[in-house]
């Protein structure tokens, strides 16, 4: 069992982001979140490393509870969980390989990461140099990342979080700035890769047409209730789209 | 003050004081600066001499380079010789202990001397028992010598010298309230201003410029200045004359003593005295040195305190 | 409807201060043999020396101009290492006084921050001439000291400054980091402090460049920087050598401010590689291939080899004073700090009270009052010129086609703008009080010389500050104003200048802040304020009354400093 959420209810004050929730999430699993903004997708995958504290209820990751788990088991937890937000959290007025280096900031410690920002060694360059090959912007390995264009920056975070070897990449609606073709290509190549890997994905989509296609699995969230999990299908997507 | 308030008031002073050392002691170390002091103590002790930069700056160092060569052979010790920034600084640096023979004012070396317990006046020129100051005036003013103190420049615009001169402030501010029975501030009319920069040189040349119409300064460096040709006397006339006051010195820091052994400094004031050597005695702008008393300068003390200077 | 009231008030307090200071415009004519002697001056500005005025007198030992390169390498040089302390002081400090390294929000860091940046606040509020006066009288006269007193107020600055960078600073890549696994260290240090090297070496060089301004003031007190050179060829009466002085100061700050601004672009937008877009390429033609620039990796080690360099290069650091003598004079020093009524009471500080009470009665309001009127009038004259000078000069205005738009005016229109942009620059490169100095040997003792000196110099930073936000405000207001055959006038009185209203204001009170701060030393030179009396204290050895009127001119400058911070914040809102 990989992530598993027993009954699970988050409340900001008093507003109620996501109630009751009972889900598990194998090891492999590739999931999409789906839902109208507002819904509680980005709660969700706060709640999956541990970002944000259910207010009831558990998360349990690898049969740790997020809740209880403290000081370097946390980080250990922590570090096996890479993370894409929407803005992606990159460093603009750095390289891409120093980019990729900070997936490893929590391995790593403060005086190694020091090292691969201010003088990569030449091993480290060939790993981060492959990874870039593999998400296909190998030759930007020492571009500066405000010199890239959006799609080659969301590239840069996807490798980021490969670089870090996790064993889950949350992805929060990753593609929300670029045009659909684009957008297709880098959710392609983000399952692909998970695929590969055999990395447990959880992404929020926005576009649902894109979450029919490359998931089996989608959760719908509305209202911060699960209205459908399973494959996807046109009426229930519909049915969570729809308009009161 | 009593002897038992005394030493209250010493406490309490030292008390704070202490409390300031160690703290500066710790930045002072952590900066590196141990290595100076260290070397300070292996280095061999020299007598530092500076003076109050009453005249032309680039002009003090050289003319104090014969009373170096002279000092340093008559005492067979080292002499160097030592710029100072303004008048405050050499009573300052004075009270520091990093200077020890200072050709002071009469009111810097009072307070010099006031601060440092054991210091000596020692020497003084042979006009400076009877110095005194004048008051010029700008040509256009038409204003022209007389025996009265003239009045009529209440409504004119006057300088002082430098706020620490003797001959240049203190004095003048004395007489003027003699005369008037009315702090200067109160006398003039219009706001009275001082030299912040440049001694008795440019209270001379303000008024030949006619910049400031009335000024009071030194006498023997007005008469230098118009001998030199640095202004002309036709444009800025004596108006009136001082009584006589004392006031230049060389005042000695009683720490030579520790440096050097004992009875130094009665050896040097013998040196000073002794001394005929014209080019020497040209770093005073005086033909002779005559001994000098603390004692003498009581008056200046007296007058310091009653405009406020000293207390 | 704010901004004419805001308008009407800062017309108030203009004229309420210019009453306040007695500034009548009569002073401004010297009479007939001060206009003599001001000429001269001023037309031997057209002469520089570039030998001794006065040949006999230096024997010869070294020529003019090498004492002119001396004195400039002593005044960089001691910039260099006071920036060396001061970065090192405003690091620890900026990073202590955010909160971007928190891992978690506690009490005692929320402490810790606000002692922080109180203890910054505090250090820069007195200005670096009255901290040297106070250091040269504690610890004697050695170079040390001067370096000491510039590095404490800047350290405050820098930290200041810095934690807000930190704490403004994009935090989204410090998140995934510590999200990932990693410290509130790790992620403060990768996530946070390289994002924001950028914005902190911009600010340091800015600093550096005034750090040279100060050495130079910090002449008048007796290091020997440009400033000596100045205040004694004054003395000699040397006023040509006076003129080679500050020609070669303004040139230095004006290549600092040059060389400062490319540093700056390229730290923000970066070199883009040369190489072309091919696939397949190695790791090493890549490496070597990576964009980067020359010219800035050859100025940042210049940089630091210089303030290694000035540390080393100096052999005088210390006062040559033995070290029991040293801490004997500074328990003395202590002594002489204590109020006198206090002392003559035998440490009964019950006597402190009435002591303040008497002496701010006697004089310390008043030259608080006029230290306040002085830099907040001269603060909107400088604001009032600066408005006009910006309609002339801004680039987007100042051209044959204003904000892109074909319009009249041609070629002379251009150069009276680049003139003005020029003038500017000359202007904020002149530290205030060299500026003063010499506009007093001009119109002699008045209160007009320090309002002018101040103006003078905050204008030219206001004039740059302001064009570029005018040059990067977009409105097509403007522009429609304009095509519809509009003046510039028009089209900035009307559009331009509501638009980018609140980001001069901002720039207003972050210069009248610095304003008040260089007011409280000014009057140094002789016109009634708080300088005035400092001097006056520093002349009778008063220290008691001296730190009196430092502490009056700090809380003065920590009150202007607050509500500055206070009404910026609003209006970033």
């Amino acid at each position: 069992m990989m992530l598993d959420f027993q009954s699970v209810t988050l409340r900001y004050g008093g507003i109620v982001a996501l109630s009751e929730l009972d889900l598990k999430i194998e090891q492999g699993e590739q999931v999409c979140l789906i839902g109208p903004s507002g819904a509680g997708k980005s709660s969700f995958l706060g709640l999956c490393n541990g970002r944000i504290q259910a207010t009831n209820g558990k998360v349990i990751l690898h049969d740790r509870d997020f809740g209880q788990t403290r000081g370097k088991e946390l980080t250990r937890l922590r570090s096996q969980i890479a993370w894409i937000p929407q803005d992606l959290g990159l460093i603009t007025n750095l390289r891409v390989n120093q980019n990729v280096a900070c997936g490893r900031a929590g391995q790593k410690g403060f005086w190694k990461l020091l090292m691969s920002l201010l003088w990569m060694g030449r091993g480290e360059q060939q790993v981060v140099s492959q990874l870039l090959e593999r998400v296909g912007i190998a030759e930007k390995i020492f571009a500066r990342v405000d010199h890239l264009s959006g799609g080659q920056q969301q590239r840069v975070a996807i490798a980021r979080a490969l670089y870090q070897e996790p064993r889950v990449i949350l992805a929060d609606e990753p593609v929300s700035a670029v045009d659909p073709e684009r957008a297709r290509s880098l959710v392609e190549l983000l399952t692909t890769v998970a695929r590969e890997e055999a990395i447990t994905l959880v992404m929020s989509l926005h576009d649902r047409h894109l979450a029919q296609r490359f998931f089996d699995r989608v959760i719908g969230l509305r209202d911060g209730k699960v209205v459908f999990d399973g494959a996807p299908n046109d009426e229930r997507v519909q049915e969570l789209y729809r308009l009161d | 003050m009593n002897s038992r308030n005394r030493s209250i008031s010493q406490k309490l002073k030292s008390s704070i004081g202490s409390a300031l050392a160690v703290t500066s002691a710790v930045v002072f170390t952590s900066c590196g600066d141990q290595k100076n002091a260290d070397s300070d103590e292996g280095a061999k002790p020299s007598l530092v001499i500076t003076a109050i930069p009453d005249e032309k700056v680039s002009d003090q160092s050289a003319k104090f380079q014969a009373l170096q060569a002279y000092l340093a052979k008559e005492l067979s010790i080292d002499v160097s010789f030592s710029l100072s920034n303004d008048y405050t600084a050499a009573v300052e640096r004075f009270k520091n202990g990093e200077v020890h023979l200072v050709w002071f004012g009469g009111l810097t070396g009072v307070q010099a001397r006031a601060a440092v317990p054991g210091a000596r006046a020692i020497a003084q020129g042979d006009v400076d028992p009877q110095y005194k100051s004048y008051f010029i005036a700008h040509k256009s003013t038409g204003l022209a010598k007389s025996a009265e103190f003239p009045e009529a420049i209440k409504d004119m615009t006057f300088t002082f010298g430098s706020k620490s001169s003797t001959s240049g402030r203190l004095m003048p501010t004395y007489f003027i309230m003699q005369e008037t029975g009315k702090n200067p501030d109160d006398f003039f009319t219009k706001p009275v201003q001082f030299q912040t920069t440049g001694g008795h040189d440019a209270t001379a040349r303000a008024v030949a410029s006619g910049s400031v119409q009335v000024g009071a300064l030194s006498y023997k460096k007005y008469e230098s200045m118009v001998a030199d040709g640095d202004i002309s006397a036709e444009d800025a006339p004596i108006i009136w004359e001082t009584p006589d006051y004392a006031d230049y010195n060389l005042t000695v820091h009683p720490a030579l003593e520790e440096m050097f052994g004992a009875g130094l400094i009665d050896k040097l004031q013998k040196v000073l005295v002794d001394c005929t050597d014209k080019e020497v005695l040209k770093a005073f702008n005086r033909d002779d040195l005559i001994a000098a008393k603390n004692e003498e300068f009581e008056g200046i003390e007296k007058v310091a305190k009653e405009v406020g200077l000293m207390r | 409807m704010r901004r004419r009231w805001f308008f009407l008030g800062a017309l108030f307090f203009c004229f309420w201060g210019l009453w306040v200071l007695e500034a009548n415009p009569v002073e401004l004519i010297p009479n007939q043999g001060g206009q003599k002697a001001a000429a001269d001056f001023v037309l031997s500005a057209l002469h520089p020396a570039f030998d001794y005025e006065d040949s006999e007198l230096q024997g010869g030992e070294i020529s003019f101009l090498s004492k002119v390169l001396h004195a400039l390498w002593t005044t960089v040089k001691y910039a260099l290492v006071a920036m060396s302390l001061a970065l090192v002081i405003g690091l620890i400090g900026g990073v202590l006084g955010s909160r971007a390294w928190w891992s978690e929000s506690r009490f005692s860091l929320e402490v810790l921050r606000i002692g922080v940046r109180l203890i910054a606040t505090a250090a820069r509020s007195v200005h670096e001439l009255l901290w040297a006066i106070l250091f040269l009288a504690a610890f004697g006269t050695s170079p040390l000291v001067a370096v000491l007193a510039m590095s404490l107020p800047y350290g405050g600055t820098l930290a200041k400054v810095f934690s807000e960078l930190f704490d403004e600073a994009d935090g989204s890549a410090a998140e995934v980091i510590r999200a990932t696994g990693g410290s509130g260290l790790v992620a403060f240090f990768a996530g946070i402090m390289t994002r924001s090297l950028p914005d902190l070496a911009t600010y340091a060089l800015y600093r550096l460049e005034c750090a040279i301004r100060s050495s130079a003031v910090l002449g008048f007190v007796g290091i020997p920087t440009m400033g000596y050179e100045i205040k004694t060829a004054f003395e000699d009466g040397h006023y040509r050598e006076i003129w080679t002085y500050v020609y070669v100061l303004l040139i230095v700050v004006v290549f600092f401010e040059w060389w400062g601004s490319r540093i700056r672009s390229l730290l923000s937008k970066g070199v883009t590689s040369p190489l072309s877009e091919e696939k397949d390429q190695s790791l090493t033609d890549l490496w070597k291939g990576r964009g980067r620039s020359t010219f800035l990796r050859a100025s940042l080690v210049l940089i630091f080899l210089g303030m290694i360099a000035g540390w080393v290069t100096e052999d005088h650091w210390g006062a040559g004073v033995k070290w029991e003598q040293r801490v004997k004079n500074l328990e003395r020093f202590g002594g002489e700090l204590v109020p006198y009524s206090v002392q003559e009471a035998h440490g009964d500080w019950s006597q402190l009270t009435p002591w303040i009470e008497s002496k701010m009665s006697a004089e310390g309001a008043e030259a608080v009052w006029r230290t306040f009127h002085l830099g907040t009038s001269s603060i909107l004259l400088a604001g009032a010129v600066s408005l006009v000078v910006i309609l002339a000069s801004a680039r987007t205005l100042a051209s044959r086609a204003p904000r892109g738009i074909r319009s009249g005016g041609g070629f002379l229109r251009e150069a009276f703008g680049m003139f003005l942009r020029g003038s500017a620059m000359l202007a904020r490169a002149m530290p205030e009080y060299i500026l003063a100095f010499l506009l007093l040997q001009v119109f002699g003792p008045t209160i007009w010389v320090l309002i002018f000196a101040l103006a003078i110099h905050n204008g030219g930073i206001l004039v740059r500050l302001g064009a570029e936000v005018v040059d990067n405000t977009s409105s097509q207001a403007s522009e429609v104003i304009l095509s519809q055959g509009g003046s510039r006038a028009s089209a900035f009185w009307s559009t331009l200048l509501p638009a980018s209203f609140n980001r001069l204001i901002l720039f207003l009170f972050y210069r009248w802040e610095s304003c008040i701060r260089e007011a409280t030393v000014l009057g140094m030179l002789g016109v009634s304020s708080l300088g005035f009396l400092i001097s006056n204290a520093k002349t009778a050895f008063y220290y008691d009354e001296m730190i009196l009127w430092v502490f009056l001119g700090a809380v003065l400058v920590f009150v202007g400093d607050v509500s500055s911070d206070l009404v910026r914040g609003r209006l970033r809102r």
